[in-house]
């Protein structure tokens, strides 16, 4: 029987050589991009590991909010922290759905904050957020084609930052005072926060989650004395706390006022509104201990 | 669906192909069905809900088809032309009805003063396309060269997904040999090879060169639409960067085009040969849109008299042609100015060598090359304005601000490039660097067609080898191919990654 590669003419031969080579190399290419995701970007970028842990996250307990989750739970044990800095409602309702899409549910910490209803907030877009999982062509989600993960390919050519957190303890009165006031500006609730998709985003979670069975606590999430100082006599914080409030109390979830948890003086917190390494630990035990274990 | 995508080209190709090789082995006809079941599910990639419209278009064009073609045995003239004109004027009047319907609406608005509200039809992708490409089938049946009783085969014919979103607009006559030859269905490794690599050349097109020139000219032209001002520099360069991209975008489009129909044994027509090398405006549309010039000509000039009716109207015709191509791209002013602009040109160029039939000496010739080649590229830039600018007024800003130079005597062009970002704030350096770049690709590069010569890379290819270029590097199937082949891929699939991919312009016509 002829050799089916040696009987090919010469430019046959050639042109199979060639697809041969293209191909390879190419599939060679993708599972190295692959390779790369998983075991680099999806470690090292923020963005990118939130979106490796709503592919792969392993456990059925998820905490959702900004960077008062990302940062200030860091502690958290059992759960999946899918918490991610400027992250808006509209992005946690998003997260919490493709989280839960194959997954039974369980524990959910969801951050009841003011700033979600900030102006920032509020005018953010969350399109690159829709890219979770953008081809459901594949059962699984590979890395090199996912919008969510694959575009902080670039990540690894600019080196990751390693610092040393900072410590508002550190900080002169007067500068303490200082960032409060521009934090608390660019974090005061918008008027009329109760009619923005916003809101409604939020409250489309509460309605997911309690539809498929989660067991939810909204938490409130620590802020500086300084900035609990400056938010005291703002009607707009107190307005949008109380609608946090409320939201719990109509949905039968818990609710949790990280005042209402062990003190945490200045020594814990890393600037105005997130904890250090030390006060999230500290924080992260307290506040599962308080919302599901009571 | 789009060709630049990871779902085109890592699932819906090796899979279409792969069945079809399959299918063919075993029975022909059923490999065809296969082709246009996939054509069709191409198609919903895009909007489902067009099907119908889509294969409504090609039912009804297929019935009037085959009825003319029927009838032309018989020989029943009248018949024959009522039918014509009906089938012609339904797809007219869908394209009206999709295209033009809310052009027409607003400016009926604007004329009389009423409030006439829109109907928001959605433009269905690539309609503009199939309705020409089956029109030229209906005209064709009527003169006796097109006959088509096999639906499945015209299906085909109309939905074969490399052409159909954005052409090339096909003659049935030069692609159902392709689909009846034997041949067509064996697989092939010399047509993978070179598919594949027209295909990768023009990925890399698109994706690397195109949408990396794109920010800079949206950049100038959304700041002017929102009624901000541009300088000098912004808005050459502006105009500039849409230049390379629209180029880049539609080369990469043919090219992708042209590969995907080799993969499967077929040859498309030949849709773009290197047109800002052309030294007239007369040249720049057999280079440009060739499939289009083609269409217009055979289907709109010709019929309209051509040049057969003396000058005066032959000069009609043309710029009557050129208007109905310009408005063929979109409902709007801007396109009926840049097809005037094309049609004015074009008349003026047709009286240039009536007038004076110049056969410049031979050490002249370079000379006049240039300036020939450099005064119709600056007309095309100028028309590209027009076609870009969303509303006349941005457009017209644009332009005026093109020829309204700062003056500044003490100005040098060093100036300019060491404090570009002075002189044009809207373009940064690299775009520049960019643009210049891929100009000079643009114009002493060989194209696609050239380094694949050796292959018959489009149907109708040798002819167009009078115009040069038969020197220069030549493709063969190799390790050396291979290499730059696959560089060429995965820095397409690196740029995808990383920036995403944006659709073509051609798609929205």
């Amino acid at each position: 029987m002829p050799n089916s590669f040696t009987s090919l003419s010469e430019p046959a031969r050639k042109s199979r050589l060639f697809l041969g080579l293209v191909l390879i190399s190419i599939l060679l290419f993708v599972a190295g991009v692959e390779l790369v995701l998983r075991l680099y970007v999806a470690q090292s970028d923020p963005y990118a590991r939130r979106a490796h842990l709503v592919y792969a996250g392993k456990e059925a307990n998820i905490a959702l909010g900004d960077s008062h989750v990302e940062i200030s739970m860091r502690g958290l044990k059992g759960f999946v922290n899918l918490g991610l800095r400027a992250d808006s409602t509209r992005t946690m309702e998003i997260v919490a759905k493709e989280y839960y899409r194959f997954r039974k549910p369980g524990k959910v910490i969801l951050m009841a904050s003011p700033q979600s209803f900030g102006s920032d907030r509020i005018s953010a877009d969350s399109t690159s957020e829709t890219f979770f999982k953008q081809h459901k062509w594949l059962p699984f989600a590979l890395y090199a084609f996912e919008p969510a993960i694959n575009k902080y390919l670039r990540g690894p050519w600019a080196k990751y930052k390693v610092e040393e957190e900072p410590q508002w303890a550190l900080l002169s009165e007067e500068e303490r005072q200082k960032r409060v006031m521009r934090r608390v500006d660019g974090q005061r609730p918008v008027k009329g926060f109760l009619a923005t998709r916003d809101f409604l985003a939020y409250r489309g979670t509460l309605e997911y989650l309690k539809g498929i069975g989660a067991e939810v606590c909204l938490v409130r999430t620590p802020v500086s004395t300084e900035y609990l100082a400056a938010i005291a006599s703002d009607p707009a914080f107190e307005a949008a706390q109380e609608q946090f409030r409320r939201l719990a109390s109509e949905f039968g979830f818990a609710y949790v006022d990280f005042r209402s948890l062990p003190a945490m003086g200045s020594e814990y917190f890393r600037d105005h509104d997130h904890l250090n390494l030390r006060g999230a630990e500290r924080f992260s035990a307290a506040v599962v201990q308080a919302c599901f274990n009571k | 669906m789009l060709f630049n995508s990871f779902l085109f080209i890592f699932a819906f190709l090796p899979l279409t192909l792969i069945v079809f090789f399959a299918l063919a082995k075993w029975q022909r006809r059923i490999a065809c069905g296969w082709l246009f079941a996939a054509s069709v599910i191409f198609y919903a990639g895009w909007n489902p809900a067009y099907i119908g419209l889509l294969l409504g278009s090609i039912i009804f064009n297929y019935a009037i088809g085959t009825w003319v073609t029927k009838l032309g045995r018989v020989g029943d003239r009248s018949i024959k032309k009522t039918l014509l004109i009906a089938g012609i004027s339904a797809n007219i009047l869908l394209l009206a009805y999709y295209k033009y319907a809310d052009f027409f609406l607003s400016n009926l608005a604007l004329a009389t003063g009423a409030t006439i509200p829109l109907l928001n039809v959605i433009l269905p992708l690539g309609i503009s396309f199939f309705t020409f490409t089956q029109i030229a089938f209906l005209v064709d049946a009527y003169r006796g060269t097109a006959r088509e009783y096999n639906f499945v085969n015209y299906g085909l014919f109309v939905t074969f997904f490399p052409h159909l979103i954005a052409g090339p607009i096909l003659h049935h006559k030069e692609m159902m040999p392709q689909f009846e030859r034997k041949s067509t269905y064996r697989a092939n490794y010399a047509n993978f090879a070179v598919g594949l690599s027209i295909f990768a050349l023009g990925l890399f097109k698109k994706v690397v060169l195109a949408d990396s020139v794109a920010p800079a000219a949206n950049q100038v032209f959304s700041a002017v639409a929102q009624g901000g001002a541009v300088t000098f520099w912004d808005a050459w360069g502006g105009a500039l960067a849409y230049t390379v991209q629209i180029y880049f975008d539609f080369s990469g489009y043919s090219d992708m085009a042209i590969g995907l129909a080799r993969l499967f044994g077929i040859n498309l027509p030949l849709n773009f040969f290197s047109p800002y090398k052309a030294t007239s405006i007369i040249e720049f549309w057999r280079r440009w849109h060739m499939t289009l010039s083609r269409f217009l000509r055979d289907y709109v000039y010709i019929p309209l008299g051509g040049n057969r009716k003396g000058e005066m109207r032959r000069y009609t015709n043309l710029f009557a042609t050129m208007l109905l191509g310009g408005i063929w791209h979109g409902a709007g002013w801007t396109f009926f100015f840049w097809g005037m602009i094309h049609g004015f040109f074009l008349t003026v160029n047709h009286l240039w060598r009536s007038f004076w039939p110049v056969h410049p000496a031979k050490k002249a010739r370079f000379a006049w090359s240039f300036s020939s080649a450099t005064m119709t590229f600056l007309v095309v830039v100028l028309a590209w304005v027009f076609f870009r600018a969303e509303s006349m007024h941005t457009a017209l800003h644009i332009l005026r601000t093109m020829f309204t130079p700062p003056l500044d005597a003490a100005f040098h062009f060093s100036d300019f490039l060491e404090e570009t970002q002075r002189y044009s704030p809207l373009i940064e350096r690299k775009y520049w660097v960019w643009v210049s770049m891929l100009l000079l690709i643009s114009w002493f590069a060989p194209n696609t067609q050239q380094l694949l010569r050796g292959y018959r890379p489009a149907l109708d290819f040798y002819q167009h080898l009078s115009d040069g270029g038969i020197t220069g590097p030549k493709w063969q199937p190799g390790y050396k191919s291979a290499i730059f082949v696959t560089a060429l891929l995965v820095i397409s699939l690196l740029t995808m990654m990383t920036r995403g991919y944006a659709e073509f312009i051609y798609f929205s016509f």
